[in-house]
């Protein structure tokens, strides 16, 4: 029995229950609306491409060497209240996309994965009742970090996507992880995103993250300037951003599009790779094989100038076979 | 709902062998409804406008057919893909985005019929051999009265598609209108094809013909590829005739159909105005053996009057002069009286009438003690002469269809044979003459048809160029009168109408409104985007407008929707190489029509008897004793063509009286120049 189902049987034979409260016409979030920005940070990092981050023109590429692709999504409604608290409905989903000789996606065999779970602090709430009526329940207890306002309903809603958030990302990893295991079928893996930690020394090769935000800066002053004056078609030496607590990757800026008249940040985006010799060598081809990528475009997309097309294609993918949110609206009604 | 079983018979493996090619989508803005649904298919899925499939859902099977298709991609706006490869066409992008394919099929059948709810969503599969018979409703007549008008296709696969005879030749329905450009010989390949089909499945129908144009359906006995070894053989080749595909003979396996011309056909023709040749293209000597002359007399065309003058002519008095010429004056038992004192005029031909009125105008001139008569019982001296005027002009207006003498050549009336195919042609014929030829001829059909006396049980006309003779505007005419009568009342008679045109809009609707049967060709997209048209689909109006020979779409009353199919080429010779092939004959002067028609009488007739028969001979009389001898089909010809020109002459013979104009018939009221 899907969690939709259970849920659905469960809000019937609770409908006199005093400590539910069914919640419904509450709008389905996608990853987009729902992900508060994250605070602007500044990270350390260091060059290792030359002395100085420098411009670089990027060789112009026949296309691109990547061939699969890596994204997720994720999906959330407050659904209930189960003894005062909110209860979160979230769905993860990641899959990863091949790109195939006639030069269409299609699925990667099982490379599909998803979740779907009612998400709450158990500590404020009582799960018992709920998973033995066979509803998934994820404790978003431990993302409550903000001593004296876990008991906050909004503080709760918030620790308890980004608890759905860490699913998605476990999902995301968990199929990099297959993906590398696999051996790749040989291709380059683009993830949409910064690089998880493969948590297998040296096993990720032939992959790349492209980061299409820019919260976190890692130079200041004139480097700064430089990355965000960058022309389109170049990019920056490659540098190696500090990760506390993860395993180093190079990182690059590349300008994808002509921001001339747009914000800073217009088509701007950072690419990460394994920290690896080939890498070093390679920053320049595969750079030329993301600005292959901008063709065709990912409008009508907010963030067509830094999405490329077969992100995208995953990310539309999943929404399609994800429930919808006049599904979930017919399930809580009773 | 077909079973398990009956597929299992059908693919011989227990398992349906269905080509699974779609799934049914139903979205908000497209919902699927009872009659039509939409599913969506891989872009190498061989589905079209016009494909035939099933849903297998649950409970129901629904079978369709495929009216509309459309394909986008997730690209917004055309903007988007212009800007993407910097307005550069060439440009090949390293991702394809993906193209889906959606077709709507309308509902044609679904199993259960009840209870009648939207088609759920399910595989759709391609109809296959079991399937299309289901689909159409086959299944229900075509071993007991189906007639093949051509093959579903679809990829390799070719299923026959039956009408039902009782909806095409009555008495459920009944009716054929065919509708297409001219130019493309379809019109005429589908009704010589229709025809073939009928014939192969029904013992009791036989066909008349009008060929209203040029030489096109002057040929049907003729195979459009010479038998091997045949003398002809060498003759087809030498003009490049081409020969039937090996697809062609296939389709006629298929269908069941002989895959030969006509065996039966008869061709009728009238005079040209020397009252010797006929005119028609099919008068080259060695193809001249079944065609015959087509010439009516007095009494055939009297009740035809209102057909043969104009309106404005025939006023009430006149008209009452008409009807008492027609019921008291001609054919009148023991002659008529004219009150002049002298013998009762016996009046059966035009000359007889001529006669006739030269009398009564004596008798009026010199009536009333020489003053002269203003009446004659009844009737105003100025009325008598313009009927007069009219009737007795009517030999010069019909010259070579009618003759005013009393030898006659028409349809065997009474003695149709089935399977046989009359082909009356009245392509060299004014509009009047080709009125009155389809009016009288429809009309006699009706007419031994109501008394089950034609010798055939039913009896298809086949009319082309229906817009002219049946128009939805313009003036009623006896012949729309025929028409619309034939297309109302015929199912019930066995006279079934097969009509061609280009414009079936222009077509009386109460003609188009009676035919259980349409068939299309290719169209103009002009007609197409009339009125008439709204029911098909733009799609189907596409596809209709660009249909390639063979390509028909057919509509008929057991198929909920209209249905494409492609018929073969008929093993018919087109009437344009049937012309190269036996070029017309010029005219040929009386002693070499006499001749050649002699020979064929009788083999050993020489020239020099025709000569010697001829010598000295009136022209006129020579002309009427030759039609003489042809109407008694003489195994003696020469020696009976002689006594006919010695009997025109006055020759008198030992104990005869040759009977002049006016004189009183024999009694046994058959040939009065019988011995």
């Amino acid at each position: 029995m899907s969690l939709a189902d259970a849920l659905q049987r469960f809000v019937r034979e609770h409908r006199d229950d005093p400590a539910l409260r069914v919640v419904r016409g509450t709008p389905q979030a996608d990853e987009m609306v729902e992900l508060a920005p994250a605070s602007p940070a500044t990270h350390q990092a260091r060059v290792v491409e030359g002395d100085v981050l420098e411009r670089k023109p990027v060789p112009p590429a026949e296309g691109s060497g990547f061939t699969h692709f890596l994204d997720g999504i994720q999906r959330s409604r407050l659904a209930l209240i189960w003894h005062g608290v909110p209860v979160i409905w979230g769905y993860a989903a990641a899959c990863i996309r091949t790109r195939g000789p006639d030069r269409l996606m299609r699925l990667s065999p099982e490379m599909l994965v998803w979740r779907e779970a009612l998400i709450f602090p158990f500590s404020l709430a009582p799960q018992e009742e709920l998973t033995r009526s066979g509803l998934e329940c994820v404790d978003s207890s431990p993302k409550a970090v903000i001593q004296g306002e876990e008991d906050n309903p909004a503080y709760i809603r918030q620790y308890s996507l980004e608890m759905l958030g860490d699913i998605r990302r476990g999902l995301e990893r968990a199929l990099l992880q297959k993906w590398v295991t696999s051996g790749g079928e040989g291709g380059w893996l683009l993830v949409d995103g910064e690089l998880p930690d493969s948590g297998e020394e040296g096993g990720l090769r032939r992959v790349a993250g492209l980061i299409k935000s820019h919260q976190t800066r890692y130079f200041s002053g004139e480097e700064q300037r430089r990355v965000l004056d960058l022309p389109e078609g170049q990019r920056t030496s490659v540098f190696q951003p500090h990760r506390h607590g993860y395993r180093p990757v190079y990182s690059w800026y590349l300008r994808l599009r002509d921001p001339s008249g747009q914000d800073q940040t217009f088509g701007l985006v950072r690419v990460e790779a394994p920290a690896d010799e080939e890498i070093l060598r390679m920053a320049g081809e595969i750079s030329g094989w993301l600005l292959a990528e901008r063709t065709p475009l990912s409008l009508p997309d907010a963030r067509w100038d830094r999405l490329i097309y077969p992100v995208r294609d995953c990310e539309q993918y999943l929404r399609s076979i994800a429930r919808s949110a006049v599904e979930m609206d017919a399930r809580l009604q009773v | 709902m077909i079973s398990e079983r009956e597929i299992a018979a059908h693919s011989g493996t227990g398992r349906p062998q269905l080509t699974q090619v779609g799934r049914v989508v139903a979205t908000e803005p497209r919902p699927n409804t009872a009659y039509e649904f939409h599913f969506w298919t891989g872009p190498a899925a061989p589905v079209g406008i016009g494909t035939l499939v099933v849903v297998l859902a649950e409970n129901v099977e629904v079978y369709g057919v495929v009216v509309e298709g459309w394909s986008y991609t997730d690209v917004a706006s055309a903007m988007h893909d212009y800007i993407g490869l910097d307005g550069d066409p060439a440009t090949e992008p390293v991702t394809r985005r993906p193209e889906i394919r959606c077709y709507t099929a309308a509902v044609l059948r679904r199993e259960p019929e009840e209870p009648v709810q939207p088609v759920p969503g399910g595989p759709v599969y391609l109809a296959d051999d079991l399937h299309v018979r289901r689909a159409l409703r086959m299944d229900a007549y075509a071993d007991r009265t189906g007639v093949a008008v051509g093959a579903y296709q679809n990829g390799e696969l070719l299923a026959p598609v039956y009408l039902d005879a009782d909806f095409l030749l009555g008495p459920e329905a009944a009716h054929v209108t065919l509708t297409g450009v001219s130019g493309l010989a379809t019109k005429t390949s589908t009704i010589e094809f229709l025809l073939q089909s009928i014939f192969a499945a029904r013992d009791d129908v036989a066909c008349v013909c009008f060929n209203v144009k040029g030489h096109d359906m002057l040929f049907l006995d003729f195979p459009a590829e010479a038998e091997p070894g045949s003398p002809l053989e060498e003759r087809y080749r030498e003009l490049g005739i081409p020969p039937l595909t090996d697809a062609d003979r296939a389709l006629y396996r298929l269908l069941g159909v002989p895959c030969r011309a006509f065996e039966h056909v008869e061709y009728y023709a009238p005079f040209r105005e020397d009252g010797i040749n006929l005119n028609t293209l099919r008068t080259n000597p060695e193809v001249t053996g079944n065609v015959h002359p087509l010439a009516w007399g007095l009494q055939d065309i009297m009740e035809f009057t209102e057909v043969v003058l104009s309106r404005d002519d025939v006023d009430a008095k006149a008209d009452a002069l008409i009807q008492y010429i027609n019921q008291k004056v001609i054919g009148a038992k023991n002659g008529y009286n004219i009150g002049d004192g002298r013998a009762p005029i016996y009046v059966r031909t035009f000359a007889d009438l001529e006669e006739w009125f030269r009398r009564v105008f004596d008798h009026m001139e010199s009536g009333d003690n020489g003053r002269g008569m203003e009446q004659y019982r009844s009737h105003h001296y100025q009325t008598l002469r313009k009927v007069h005027n009219r009737l007795t002009n009517l030999i010069t207006r019909y010259r070579g269809l009618l003759t005013p003498r009393e030898e006659r050549f028409d349809l065997p009336w009474g003695s149709f044979r089935p399977r046989t195919v009359y082909v009356v042609d009245i392509a060299s014929m004014d509009p009047q003459g080709q009125d009155l030829v389809v009016t009288r001829v429809v009309s006699k059909l009706r007419e031994y048809l109501e008394r089950k006396a034609l010798g055939v049980d039913r009896c298809v006309v086949v009319v082309d160029e229906l817009n002219k003779y049946a128009p939805s505007d313009g003036p009623e005419t006896n012949l729309r009168k025929t028409l619309l009568d034939i297309s109302e009342r015929g199912r019930y008679l066995g006279l079934v109408l097969f009509s061609a045109q280009q414009f079936r809009s222009q077509v009386h609707k109460r003609v188009v409104g009676n035919c259980g049967t349409s068939i299309y060709g290719r169209m103009d997209m002009d007609e197409l985007a009339t009125p008439g048209y709204q029911v098909l689909t733009r799609a189907e109006r596409e596809k209709l407008a660009t249909l390639s020979k063979g390509q028909l779409m057919v509509r008929h009353p057991h198929f909920s929707q209209a249905i494409f199919v492609k018929f073969p080429r008929p093993n018919i010779l087109r009437g344009s190489d049937g012309v190269r092939l036996f070029p017309p004959a010029d005219p040929v002067p009386l002693e070499e029509a006499i001749f050649q028609e002699f020979s064929r009488m009788d083999s050993t007739v020489q020239r020099n008897q025709v000569r010697e028969a001829l010598a000295d001979a009136d022209h006129d009389a020579a002309v009427e004793a030759f039609n003489r001898v042809k109407v008694l089909k003489s195994a003696q010809p020469v020696s009976d063509f002689q006594r006919f020109i010695r009997k025109k002459a006055r020759v008198e013979e030992p104990g005869q009286t040759p009977r002049s104009f006016g004189a009183p018939p024999p009694v046994d009221g058959q040939d009065p120049f019988a011995d």
